[in-house]
């Protein structure tokens, strides 16, 4: 349980850290329209943790 | 900070205006990215599924279709195509069998007439086998004419993916919501139909995995209705093109003749083409419910641009109610609603009684958003019960719109206790039932579910009363409903799948193509004959005695792995077999026998 706590505490960690990074990035290269790109790929990778396998089935029936 | 130009200095509003538009270009991007990524998957899953399809095919070999629902498409090798493939090259005296299985998780058939067009130019097939049908319940939506008239029905957003997409997602999240348990009954489980649909989860043993989205319905699926969306009265345009139902009922409408599409109880709103004047009406969003989501345009806040038009010619025309009123119809099929609205009062002032503009005038009052004056028309209409049904429907739908719950189930109510026909009535009953829930009237709910036991109920009372009953551990009750629908499934297709049997049969006819129409397991084959009788060259199988005498010596779980269509259920690979077994006895025209697979 601990090490479950702790690897959560990790990646959590490592997530705040990756934000952080890209947010620093964003502004000292001024390149904002990455913002939205990088949220979208947050949404889908919510999406993909929320829906599991049948995240691609909603892909493949939006598209047909 | 020397490295700033003076365009940066802090303060600067250009600076702020280059950010915009950076992130602007980036909301661009993203959705390019993600419609890319979304016709990626399409693409590529389809390549693949077409690959599959046609890997072996070879140029002498008669190719068959089976379309389908997940009966037809779920189970890989144990798949009844599959095994139909393998009993036809075993017994058909060198002619060469290739069984394409085109089965679609959860597609109506709707959708299956809908990629019909180009899944024949790609197989070019000798014969078609199709089981379909399941999936129709609570659906009455006419059939679309291939992919153009589709496509024609389909706003402009619906050609992005990326809106789609978005759609999808909407629908699977509000699905997710309805799936967390409550206290109380909250409409059928997720993810099945009344009596149909897929399992819970979304797909089947060995069938695709993580299943269909959880409504059960497809994407691209919604027809265009034809008619006016949610059944507005007999006559309108639209409806099913290729002729009259073999009920003789009218196109386009359901059973009963009046009601029509977008009345089915738990319909989930597909993220495909949106019916005109469906979701893509203002105020017509998520907090409709599925059953009414598609019932019928909501009020708009800004009435339609009308042309100007010099009325100066009615002095000269005499008092006369008849030509108001067609006056008044040509003004509304022209989209001139005001002035359709100005003729059909003056009809009514000369001619209350006429019942044509009693529904035009309703209509088109609350259409503008003039609930209050509609619903009078409607309280006042001498018009048939059938023809004021769209007008008690329309308002429901409309005050939902609004937000004002209690005023549509009262239009619902009102609808429930009319002197209706069986089937409008048990419509309106079993909307007021799904609305009582979502309100947690729970013992209003409990009352009106208990009315599904009397003689004349309907359908789709029995249908959500077997749900509500399910869901509140009154099992015993929900079992007795179940059998009832059993029975009065026995009795009748669902419009839905009598159009496209004839759809089906007629553009087979047409390219000389046979067409094989297979009974589900256990159900009677009558109806299905019936859909069919106008094209005497068209196979039918009937599997209700063949699974019904297997069903007295083999236990249920040999033959089907769940129950969701109630008395029958996605087959086991002996279920499967039983299947492909008579089927191939249907196509090669002479008894085999066909050692069943343990």
């Amino acid at each position: 349980m601990s090490d479950f706590l702790g690897g959560l505490r990790i990646a959590a960690r490592k997530t705040v850290s990756f934000w952080k990074e890209a947010s620093w990035l964003i502004r000292q290269e001024k390149a904002f329209f990455l913002a939205p790109l990088l949220i979208m790929l947050l949404l889908l990778a919510i999406f993909v943790v929320y829906f599991g396998q049948s995240a691609l089935m909603t892909f493949i029936y939006a598209g047909l | 900070m020397s490295g700033l130009s003076p365009r940066d200095e802090p303060g600067r509003p250009r600076r702020w205006r280059r950010r915009v538009v950076a992130v602007i270009l980036g909301v661009l991007a993203s959705l390019v990215f993600l419609e890319l990524l979304v016709r990626l998957v399409t693409f590529v899953h389809g390549s693949l599924q077409t690959w599959g399809n046609r890997e072996g095919i070879d140029p002498d070999a008669y190719v068959i279709l089976c379309i389908g629902e997940s009966t037809t498409a779920a189970g890989g090798e144990d798949s009844y195509p599959a095994q139909l493939g393998a009993i036809l090259n075993e017994h058909g005296e060198g002619t060469r069998y290739r069984v394409v299985n085109l089965g679609l998780h959860g597609a109506d058939s709707s959708l299956l007439m809908a990629r019909l067009e180009e899944q024949l130019g790609l197989y070019q097939p000798a014969m078609v086998v199709a089981m379909m049908g399941a999936n129709d319940v609570g659906r009455a939506g006419a059939i679309p004419q291939g992919p153009a008239p589709m496509a024609e029905s389909q706003s402009f957003l619906d050609n992005f993916k990326v809106y789609r997409l978005a759609k999808q997602l909407l629908f699977e999240l509000e699905d997710r919501e309805d799936a967390r348990p409550g206290p109380s009954p909250a409409g059928p489980p997720p993810g099945m139909r009344p009596t149909g649909g897929m399992p819970p989860d979304g797909g089947m043993p060995g069938g695709m995995p993580g299943g269909m989205p959880p409504d059960g319905g497809m994407p691209g699926g919604m027809p265009p209705d034809g008619g006016m969306p949610g059944g507005m009265p007999g006559g309108m345009p639209g409806g099913m093109p290729v002729g009259m139902p073999p009920d003789g009922g009218m196109p386009g409408m359901g059973p009963g003749g009046a009601m029509a599409p977008g009345m089915g109880l738990f319909d989930r709103p597909p993220a495909g083409p949106v019916p005109a004047g469906g979701d893509a009406a203002p105020g017509n969003g998520g907090a409709l419910p599925p059953a009414l989501r598609y019932a019928l345009p909501v009020p708009t806040d800004k009435p339609p641009q009308e042309v100007q038009i010099d009325l100066g010619f009615l002095e000269k025309i005499p008092e006369s109610a008849r030509a108001f009123a067609v006056l008044a119809e040509a003004a509304d099929k022209e989209g001139l609603f005001a002035t359709a609205e100005q003729f059909a009062r003056k009809a009514l002032a000369l001619d209350p009684n006429l019942s044509d503009m009693q529904i035009l005038y309703g209509r088109l009052l609350f259409s503008r958003g003039r609930l209050e004056e509609a619903e009078q028309v409607a309280s006042r209409a001498t018009v048939a019960p059938e023809l004021r049904a769209p007008l008690l429907n329309g308002l429901a739908t409309a005050y939902r719109g609004n937000g004002r719950l209690a005023d549509a189930r009262r239009m619902l109510a009102i609808g429930c206790d009319e002197s209706f026909g069986e089937t409008l009535r048990s419509r309106f009953c079993a909307q007021l039932l799904y609305s009582y829930l979502e309100a947690g009237m729970n013992q209003e709910a409990r009352e009106l579910a208990l009315r599904a036991f009397e003689d004349r109920a309907g359908t789709e009372l029995v249908m959500s009363a077997q749900h509500f009953f399910e869901q509140s551990g009154e099992k015993e009750k929900a079992a007795e409903l179940g059998s009832r629908l059993h029975e009065s499934g026995q009795r009748e297709l669902p419009p839905a799948t009598r159009q496209a049997y004839a759809f089906l049969a007629s553009t087979l006819a047409e390219r000389g193509v046979k067409l094989v129409s297979v009974q589900y397991p256990t159900q009677n084959v009558a109806p299905l004959a019936a859909a069919v009788a106008p094209w005497p060259e068209v196979k039918v199988v009937d599997n209700e005695e063949l699974f019904l005498e297997a069903l007295r010596t083999v236990p249920y779980d040999a033959l089907f792995v769940d129950r969701c269509y109630g008395v029958f259920g996605h087959a086991t690979r002996r279920g499967n077999r039983l299947l492909a077994g008579n089927i191939a006895r249907a196509i090669l025209g002479k008894a085999i026998e066909v050692k069943p697979d343990e």
